[in-house]
């Protein structure tokens, strides 16, 4: 389980959350643009420390501020997909998910198969399209095999049918394999469908 | 006209060596200030920049006093070797690595600064430490700054004059460099031999600028994928 008690100071307002999510469920972050979201995702993936935070997972700390426990991201199993994908342009789609890769091969040629991206293996991420380049990213994060999965606006990039195909793998996937999910999205119908419960961040008092 | 070729060959072993020495230096500082947050990191960036401010006589004076045999430098190096820093080739090479550090290091460091912040944040979030980072992702993405600080690095160690003048004198076959045989040609009214020194270093010098502006046709910054 994954239990998040954490502040997050902006200019004009301040972020209270306090969450508990178990294994095999996903959960959405709903809230306009710039409320939050990603900075919410970077806190819990250790990218960005706050100024106070508790994360626990399964019972280990990754962030106590009390106790001046912060666990660097590279210690917390998280797999994160970026907004801007964040595909390492010197590498090929093949390469940037085996930099990742820490499932079985068969595992991963399962993945790429599932997320249609076969036929782009050896191209650079500069020479394919934005959608492609999500389903890549989305690939690299589970490619990892972390416990948590931290999604930032994960279906924008894509077009209807593929967001379709995408968003029921995923789904299937993470009812399949005792991971956690977060989706981070100002699209509610996305959310309404891949997650248990959605949680809207509000810069209201 | 071996005589001729000399001051040119001195030049190229000089500025290979120094080009050489300072890659294999430059990587891990570059790694150190652009990677980790240490007390004083300004200072040491403001001294790696410092030669390319400082008058040449003033860091060649320096240079000079800590090469004397009789300092601890001076000392440490003849029971080391058995032979003196001033005036001699290992000494006007140290003097390049000092002079020429900032020509490799800023620009190498100035490209990974320009990096999006959202590479190295992707590669921590796959479990990679920050020196598998650095290497992987990082350095493979800045290839033509890479490139350019050499050749840049390689060019400005042919023309100098000032410190290698001031630490290595005019040892023909030693110390008298290319920049440093134009000045000895001249002296002795040898207009044409100074000459052809001097076409040979502009040619060289159009033709480095020249590599380095195709090389950065190439964006050093790459595309966010």
């Amino acid at each position: 389980m994954l239990a998040l008690d954490l502040k997050l100071d902006f200019t004009s307002y301040q972020l209270s959350v306090r969450l508990d999510i178990n294994e095999r469920e996903a959960i959405g972050l709903y809230g306009k643009s710039g409320i939050g979201k990603s900075t919410l995702l970077k806190v819990i993936s250790g990218l960005h420390k706050p100024a106070d935070a508790n994360i626990c997972m399964d019972d280990v700390y990754w962030n106590n501020t009390e106790q001046h426990i912060f666990l660097l991201p590279q210690h917390r199993s998280v797999g994160m997909v970026f907004q801007d994908f964040a595909l390492f342009p010197n590498l090929t789609v093949l390469e940037n998910l085996e930099y990742a890769q820490q499932i079985p091969a068969s595992e991963l040629t399962h993945l790429i198969e599932m997320l249609g991206i076969q036929d782009i293996l050896k191209k650079k991420p500069e020479t394919i399209s934005g959608g492609q380049k999500q389903r890549v990213a989305i690939g690299r994060s589970i490619a990892y095999n972390p416990k948590v999965i931290l999604m930032d606006e994960p279906f924008a990039a894509l077009d209807d049918e593929i967001k379709g195909v995408i968003k029921s793998f995923l789904k299937q996937y993470i009812q399949d394999t005792d991971k956690i999910a977060i989706i981070a999205s100002h699209d509610k119908k996305d959310l309404e469908y891949f997650s248990q419960r959605i949680v809207t961040l509000s810069d209201a008092e | 006209m071996e005589e001729f070729w000399t001051p040119l060959w001195l030049s190229s072993k000089l500025a290979s060596i120094t080009t050489l020495l300072l890659f294999g230096l430059a990587i891990p500082i570059v790694y150190g200030l652009s990677m980790k947050v240490f007390l004083g990191k300004s200072i040491l960036k403001a001294i790696i920049a410092l030669p390319l401010i400082l008058p040449p006589s003033v860091l060649g004076f320096y240079l000079l006093l800590a090469f004397q045999p009789n300092s601890t430098l001076g000392i440490f190096w003849s029971t080391l070797f058995d032979t003196r820093l001033a005036f001699s080739f290992e000494g006007i090479l140290i003097a390049s690595v000092i002079f020429s550090f900032p020509f490799m290091v800023n620009p190498i460091l100035s490209a990974i600064e320009n990096l999006p912040t959202s590479l190295s944040e992707a590669s921590y979030s796959l479990g990679k430490t920050k020196w598998q980072t650095f290497v992987k992702v990082l350095l493979p993405n800045i290839r033509p700054s890479i490139i350019s600080a050499a050749i840049l690095t390689f060019a400005h160690t042919i023309g100098e004059f000032g410190v290698i003048l001031m630490i290595g004198g005019n040892i023909p076959g030693e110390t008298r460099v290319a920049s440093i045989a134009i000045f000895h040609e001249l002296e002795s009214m040898n207009y044409e031999m100074a000459n052809q020194y001097a076409a040979v270093l502009l040619g060289f010098s159009f033709f480095v600028l020249l590599l380095v502006q195709l090389i950065q046709k190439n964006p050093t910054r790459p595309i966010i994928c």
